[in-house]
């Protein structure tokens, strides 16, 4: 059984595409790892990973069959600690927005913990669990360095319009446009970096707009979108009579 | 539609300064950052001063290593709706507006006790005869003690009048001949204050009963809370009783407080659930159908604009006091608030929505409520808004923060689903639904990170028969688990909406609805907006302050 | 309708129970589990003695202390005289059973105590309040001026002043002055403690987390009528592993995301009739059994999610996702209409905040963040903190100590799954 999302426009198609656990996303940057680690700066690169426990093979933990039978991650096999990666997202199509990370977050990774915002979308995981997600979420097509951000802290500018070179606003100015590039010269919690880090260049408007999943009037018109707002009115419907009467017949 | 002025539009070309409010680029960086802002030039210079007064730093705006730095883009000013005020964000902060603190003090200073258990103590235990004439001067006697005035016992210490001289008390009946005989500048007169018809129904519904309208000092509910309102009003209301009609002995005293404090006693909000408890009166146990009762604005102005007035009163007292004071502490939630009542945006959307309703049912109150009706005007609310939002970027801009689009979404659609259904807990479903699933599939992003949890709560909480469940909205309020975060003005809207589709001249009581006609009030709340350019423009003149305490006062 | 039981290792328990065995009215077993935490009251002597001799007294932290009076300090060998103190509690309250464990006291009064009083919840520990003062004063013979208001102090706290206890005599519900909603002292338990007291056994803390819930559920009288199923069902499948749906479901997705346990739940519940697939929109059968296969598909991704990162943290966000997939890939209700995605997105953004949310383990039902679930949230929280290896600072193992200790006390308590799922069979026969 495979889902898709409602209705059949492509934003509703882009979005099944993205909410595809099978989908292989289009890789459009390398990172390496020592550049990732100084963008997220949660270490030092080429230091070790800082830990809040000892590997689970040496805690000695309840007898229980359900927790022997849940396999942990990597990083909480090895009793790495719970580190952080938040996005801002451009409301002028972001590759991917916040409900939607959410979302593909639950359909992609396991153990990850997210909350989601308005213009940000929190991600906590354990260290190097967050690292290999963290470099799916920034080399491949779901990131567009003028629309979406890293951001840890001073988050907003998702909904301001965009500066003249299609750049999402940043009071804390963490990346500047340059050659053509997106160069970030703070990490996410706006400490400057020694060595500027080039995410690359932007993707064109039309390239956004033609994987935009957002619905919008350079998209699809919302109001056009009829099996889509059917669908949440019988969502609406259903929890509305199941509240009343979990009884009476529903359909 | 759109060939008519849209007020809207002007406020924002005017706030952003520029005649091409589509474009959604724009330049950063370069306005100077806070320096752009009057007031925060002003509290810098403010801080240093009182910095070097009391030796502890306060307020650093200036100092580049200690958090955001502020105005990195064009900081817009707000236009107030309904007014040609424009000010700064800082200006709508509670602490910084006397109006919007007044405003709650008003409400909160207010009790409301029945006159008739009284007089029956006077009349069938006492054996006194109560007439216009005593009543009259039972009401000299209770506006001197209600301010701080002794009447029975001696070597008592009194109240400088001229720190309570925004006490009194006055009479409200529905009684006309009886109003007439008595001395007017003690009457609330329905008659004068409100259009014929209303009048004449909420006259009709109080009849015959006397109601005693109080408000105590504004210092009082400053030095204390809510609840020392009917508590200060009826120890002074019976010692008034007791000089007036000469009352001795003991226990028919006991029984006029019993009336005044118990019986016969008009709190405007219930005490609040232990976690964020707080006394009667105080504005998270106000029941929403208060709101369009305490707003006057139907007095004076179309429906629409009874309605915006209304939000504003509720969105403010709820989400920016009450909220913003047991979540936050008092430093928050200023931007969502504002934007139900600056730069006419609701206003906008509203009026674009009636006239939908209009045209698609042919008037207010005409299509009987359920779910389908209720998906269909929510729809178009959020389909328009949102087309609006996509044409117009600084209107996004100026709406940041999914919270605060949803707050003025949600309110939309709850107004409109009131107005064409007349139904109230339709209003509230349709503001739910918006808030839980409708602009969230739209954007891809929703509300602030809680923003959605009441919402789905509540539509099954709303109909369900649960003890908590199935509460009519007009007398749900903020204290309510599953109806208490941020999310006040699209019940109030909703609900003011689906009283005025069907004509009503109060949402749940008339005797409150007269009560706050009183134009000795402190603030006016037949224009809650304007008093709020007012405390923004520093022109409102607030009570309870204290000067005439400070050293080389006079009064 | 009839249902099979499993444990946590899928084997079944017990089959063919009738719902009506779920019921409370008639299933004398639940009932008495239920009472055993209104009427078992506790203290821990060893700090009684500091307390009293240190004259730390009325402090209000939940960590720490900040109140000493100075000069009011009695020393009294408490420890040492327990057994002189034990004798005269039970002159004094006729408990059905008094024990203690490490210097825990603990006094189980008899079930006449809770049938008497109007406010079974507050009533034991004012009651035993009294008669462990009195037995105190009379065992070290203490007059007016001895300290014996220190004692009662120290066992009640503030209260009066405060509007519950707040001293070292504990209960394990809270009293209703201290909580949001009438009938919700069942679900006052925190997170913590209902996993400290099972042990931290995944199935056994979901089973009591769902006990007490569905207490609270009757109580309200979310048991009448309409609402009654789905409750029933929600505490069969979700709370005790009705038909292991719940295992399979984990078993099956162990090593997949929330994503795949919707998938699964989905496919399950069509292939059992719940639902049915027509051109591609679902339909639903029967509600309340749907919903409970939705919960168990709900408890299933949080033990696999929190499982996967061995912390707490997660839960909230799995709770939510895996609702929010569930409806809009399928358009079919979430789990009970919406109230848990609800609760769980509040939950989530309150231990990510700066509110005053603290992590999945200091919530309780009652509590105004999630009190809009009835059931269906607290035992998956439960179930998330189980796995939690230390990545909390407020966990079983630092704020809930003394449960651990009152788990011996109560065997009753322990093993809690399988007493249920017996209890249910015992019905059946009976």
């Amino acid at each position: 059984m495979s889902f898709n999302y409602p209705g059949n426009d492509r934003v509703a198609s882009r979005r099944s595409t993205i909410l595809n656990p099978k989908t292989e996303f289009r890789k459009i940057r390398e990172i390496p790892d020592e550049e990732l680690v100084l963008l997220l700066g949660h270490r030092e690169p080429g230091s070790g990973y800082r830990a809040i426990h000892p590997p689970l093979d040496d805690l000695k933990l309840q007898d229980d069959p359900i927790l022997k039978m849940v396999p942990p991650t990597p990083g909480a096999q090895h009793g790495d600690a719970i580190e952080f990666l938040q996005f801002t997202d451009s409301v002028y199509h972001s590759p991917l927005v916040p409900v939607f990370r959410s979302r593909l977050y639950s359909v992609r990774y396991r153990g990850v913990d997210h909350v989601t915002y308005s213009g940000r979308q929190l991600m906590e995981a354990r260290a190097r669990d967050l690292e290999k997600h963290a470099k799916e979420l920034l080399e491949t097509e779901l990131f567009d360095p003028a629309r979406s951000a890293l951001r840890g802290i001073t988050v907003h500018g998702s909904s301001m319009r965009l500066d003249e070179n299609g750049l999402m606003f940043d009071a804390r100015r963490r990346y500047v446009f340059k050659e053509g590039e997106v160069w970030y010269v703070k990490d996410q919690m706006a400490h400057p970096l020694d060595k500027p880090v080039s995410l690359g260049p932007p993707a064109s408007e039309e390239m956004l707009i033609k994987n935009s999943i957002v619905y919008r009037k350079d998209t699809v018109k919302y109001r056009e979108a009829r099996e889509l707002l059917d669908h949440l009115g019988m969502i609406f419907k259903r929890c509305l009579y199941g509240g009343f009467n979990p009884e009476r017949e529903q359909e | 539609m759109n060939e008519k002025r849209n007020l809207m539009v002007e406020r924002l070309k005017e706030i952003f300064d520029t005649d091409d409010i589509t474009d959604k680029h724009t330049s950063f960086y370069h306005f100077g950052g806070w320096k752009q802002s009057k007031r925060k030039q002003e509290f810098i210079k403010r801080a240093k001063q009182i910095a070097e007064s009391r030796g502890i730093p306060i307020y650093l705006r200036d100092r580049e290593d200690i958090g955001v730095p502020l105005g990195q883009r064009f900081y817009e000013p707000l236009y107030i709706s309904s007014t040609d005020t424009l000010c700064e964000r800082d200006d709508l902060q509670l602490i910084n507006n006397s109006a919007i603190q007044q405003m709650g003090d008003d409400i909160k200073r207010s009790v409301i006790m029945g006159l008739d258990l009284a007089h029956r103590i006077l009349r069938e235990r006492l054996g006194k005869e109560v007439t216009p004439e005593t009543i009259n001067h039972y009401m000299e006697v209770v506006n001197h003690t209600v301010p701080g005035g002794v009447v029975a016992q001696e070597h008592m210490a009194e109240v400088n009048p001229e720190l309570t001289k925004d006490s009194y008390a006055k009479i409200l009946t529905g009684d006309g001949e009886l109003k007439d005989s008595l001395d007017q500048r003690f009457v609330i007169d329905v008659d004068r204050l409100f259009p014929e018809e209303s009048a004449g129904r909420i006259n009709d519904e109080i009849g015959s009963k006397i109601f005693q309208v109080t408000r105590v000092p504004t210092l009082a509910v400053r030095i204390a809370d809510g609840g020392i309102v009917h508590r200060w009003a009826s120890q002074q209301t019976v010692l008034a009783f007791i000089a007036a009609y000469s009352v001795g002995g003991g226990a028919p005293l006991a029984d006029f407080a019993f009336a005044g404090k118990h019986a016969q006693v008009i709190t405007l909000g219930n005490t609040t659930w232990p976690r964020r408890a707080r006394a009667p009166n105080e504005f998270g146990g106000i029941p929403y159908g208060y709101i369009g009762d305490i707003c006057q604005a139907d007095r004076v102005s179309d429906s629409l604009t009874y309605i915006m007035e209304s939000i504003a009163l509720g969105g403010i007292l709820y989400d920016l006091i009450w909220w913003g004071g047991y979540m936050g502490g008092g430093v928050g939630p200023v931007n969502g608030t504002a934007s139900i009542y600056t730069n006419e945006v609701l206003d906008e959307f509203c009026r674009y929505m009636d006239e939908w309703i209009q045209h698609k049912y042919g008037g207010y109150a005409t299509v009987k409520p359920d779910a389908n009706i209720i998906k269909e005007i929510s729809q178009e609310s959020v389909c328009h808004v949102l087309d609006e939002y996509d044409n117009y970027p600084v209107l996004l801009e100026e709406h940041w923060g999914g919270g605060i689009r949803l707050n003025v979404i949600s309110t939309v659609a709850s107004v409109a689903t009131g107005l064409a259904t007349g139904n109230s807990l339709a209003s509230l479903l349709a503001g739910h639904y918006v808030y839980s699933h409708l602009v969230k599939e739209a954007m891809g992003r929703n509300a602030w990170g809680g923003g959605d949890a009441v919402d789905l709560v509540s539509v099954p909480d709303l109909v369900s028969t649960f003890p908590d469940g199935a509460l009519v909205p007009e007398l749900r309020g903020p204290n309510i688990f599953s109806s208490m975060v941020a999310h006040s003005a699209f019940p109030i809207g909703g609900i003011t909406a689906s009283h005025v589709a069907r004509g009503h001249p109060w949402i749940l009581s008339p005797i409150v609805k007269a009560a706050f006609s009183d134009p000795n009030l402190i603030f006016d709340f037949r224009y809650v907006r304007k008093e709020i350019a007012k405390g923004a423009k520093r022109e409102f003149h607030f009570a309870g302050d204290r000067d005439i305490l400070k050293p080389g006062g006079s009064g | 309708m009839r249902l099979d039981f499993y444990d946590e290792n899928g084997k079944l328990i017990v089959e063919d129970i009738p719902m009506t065995s779920l019921d409370l009215k008639s299933n004398k077993a639940l009932r008495n589990m239920l009472g055993t935490f209104r009427r078992t009251i506790f203290i821990d002597l060893n700090a009684l003695e500091s307390t009293l001799r240190e004259g730390t007294v009325g402090g209000e932290m939940i960590v720490g202390n900040e109140c000493k009076i100075l000069g009011a300090g009695v020393d009294l060998p408490i420890i040492e005289n327990k057994e002189i103190i034990v004798e005269k509690l039970r002159e004094y309250l006729e408990p059905e059973e008094i024990v203690t464990i490490d210097g825990l006291l603990v006094i189980k009064l008899p079930f006449s105590d809770i049938e008497i009083a109007c406010d079974s919840v507050s009533s034991p520990i004012l009651k035993t309040s009294v008669a462990l003062t009195q037995s105190i004063a009379e065992c070290f013979d203490l007059d007016i001026f001895d300290g014996i208001d220190m004692v009662k102090t120290a066992l009640l706290g503030r209260y009066p002043q405060s509007v519950s206890p707040t001293g070292l005599l504990k209960s394990f519900l809270k009293v209703p002055t201290k909580i949001e909603g009438l009938s919700s002292s069942y679900r006052s338990l925190s997170v913590n403690d209902i996993v400290a007291l099972s042990g931290k056994k995944v199935f056994d803390s979901i089973s009591l987390a769902w006990l007490l819930e569905y207490g609270s559920a009757y109580e309200c009288g979310y048991s009448v009528g309409w609402y009654k199923r789905l409750y029933q069902l929600g505490f069969a499948f979700q709370g005790l592993n009705a038909n292991n749906l719940t295992y399979e479901l984990i078993r099956e997705c162990r090593n997949g995301t929330v994503h795949d346990v919707v998938e699964l739940v989905v496919q399950k519940a069509v292939n059992d009739g719940i639902i049915e697939n027509r051109e591609g929109q679902y339909r639903i059968k029967d509600l309340p059994l749907w919903n409970a296969y939705a919960a168990s598909g709900q408890l299933a991704a949080t033990i696999i999610g929190s499982g996967a990162i061995r912390s707490a943290q997660n839960a909230g966000s799995i709770i939510s996702s895996y609702n929010d997939l569930l409806q809009i890939f399928t358009g079919l209700p979430s789990v009970e209409f919406g109230r848990v995605m609800g609760s769980a997105i509040f939950m989530n953004w309150l231990s990510h905040s700066i509110y005053g949310g603290g992590g999945a383990g200091v919530f309780s039902g009652e509590h105004v963040s999630v009190k809009g679930s009835r059931g269906f949230l607290i035992p998956c929280l439960c179930a998330a903190m189980c796995f939690d290896v230390g990545t909390q600072l407020f966990v079983p193992d630092t704020v809930s100590k003394i449960m651990f200790k009152l788990r011996k006390a109560l065997p009753e308590l322990s093993d809690i799954h399988r007493k249920i799922v017996y209890s249910l069979e015992g019905e059946k026969n009976e």
